[in-house]
């Protein structure tokens, strides 16, 4: 299994856009739910954990080149977000676990994959 | 070569696509990674400012091979105080922006960040004017 796989079960994620979106190596990882935060301390390849549903989400994530979005705590995107998502050929999930749960998750899969 | 975009206040639909043309023009013409990157977030920032706190303004990238220029002008409130809107966490967004994710008053302080020269300039109930440049490095901050 590849480190995509890898996290989609780990993080009970579910995948809203085409698997072509999972082209992205994923390089690292970040939460937050501040916009400018994000657009500041985000890295090119992470993958942006956050409570947000709304299209601006896909903005940010795409102009500095992060390998997807997922929103967690069960929500799902809104409808023009994720058509936005599926434009800029980004992936998009969803998850029912919090933001310290899927860091938590995700923090121990990219240590043992020596990306932390 | 020069971009102009317009940008309407509290259009959230739209937000960020002057910052997204502007970014794939500074790949296309081979800028660097980094100087493509600060110039994004220059960008962004000043376009959601013009979206969040003005009424409708202009987004305007000048490119040179050694440097960007961005340039955001709009009509609306200005800013009273320039050097209090400059600290972080100063914002005067109201809450339904807020609990968008913007609004953290990291915006300004980010354009001054990613700038190697800014200029701001403003009226109250008249306008705002920012005018950032940024060299074409490698990297190193
Ligand atoms: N174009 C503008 N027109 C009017 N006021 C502005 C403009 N840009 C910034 N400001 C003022 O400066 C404050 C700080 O801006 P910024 O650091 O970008 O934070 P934020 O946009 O999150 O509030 C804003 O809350 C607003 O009061
Ligand atoms: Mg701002």
């Amino acid at each position: 299994m590849n480190l995509w796989s890898k996290i989609i079960q780990s993080l009970q994620l579910t995948l809203l856009t085409d698997p072509q979106t999972l082209q992205r190596d994923i390089r690292g990882a970040y939460c937050g739910d501040l916009l400018s935060d994000v657009l500041a301390h985000a890295s090119p390849g992470d993958l942006w954990i956050t409570i947000h549903r709304h299209r601006n989400i896909v903005a940010v994530a795409s102009l500095v080149n992060l390998s997807g979005i997922v929103i967690t705590g069960g929500r799902t995107p809104e409808t023009d977000t994720l058509e936005t998502a599926e434009k800029e050929g980004l992936a998009l999930f969803f998850t029912p676990l919090n933001n310290f749960q899927a860091c938590g998750r995700i923090y121990a899969l990219l240590s043992d994959y020596s990306i932390m | 070569m020069q971009m102009q975009f317009e940008v309407q206040g509290m259009d959230f639909n739209r937000a960020g696509e002057a910052a997204a043309k502007i970014k794939k023009a500074l790949q296309m013409v081979g800028m660097e990674v980094h100087t493509v990157r600060r110039a994004v977030i220059v960008a962004y920032e000043a376009e959601l400012n013009i979206v969040i706190h003005a009424r409708r303004g202009t987004l305007t990238a000048h490119v040179y091979p050694d440097r960007v220029e961005i340039e955001a002008l709009d009509e609306g409130p200005g800013i009273p105080d320039i050097t209090l809107a400059m600290q972080e966490g100063y914002s005067t967004a109201p809450p339904h922006i807020r609990e968008m994710g913007f609004g953290a008053g990291m915006g300004l302080p980010n354009i001054n960040r990613c700038s190697d020269k800014l200029q701001i300039d403003s009226a109250v109930n008249k306008g705002t004017h920012v005018k950032s440049i940024i060299f074409n490095q490698a990297s190193g901050e």
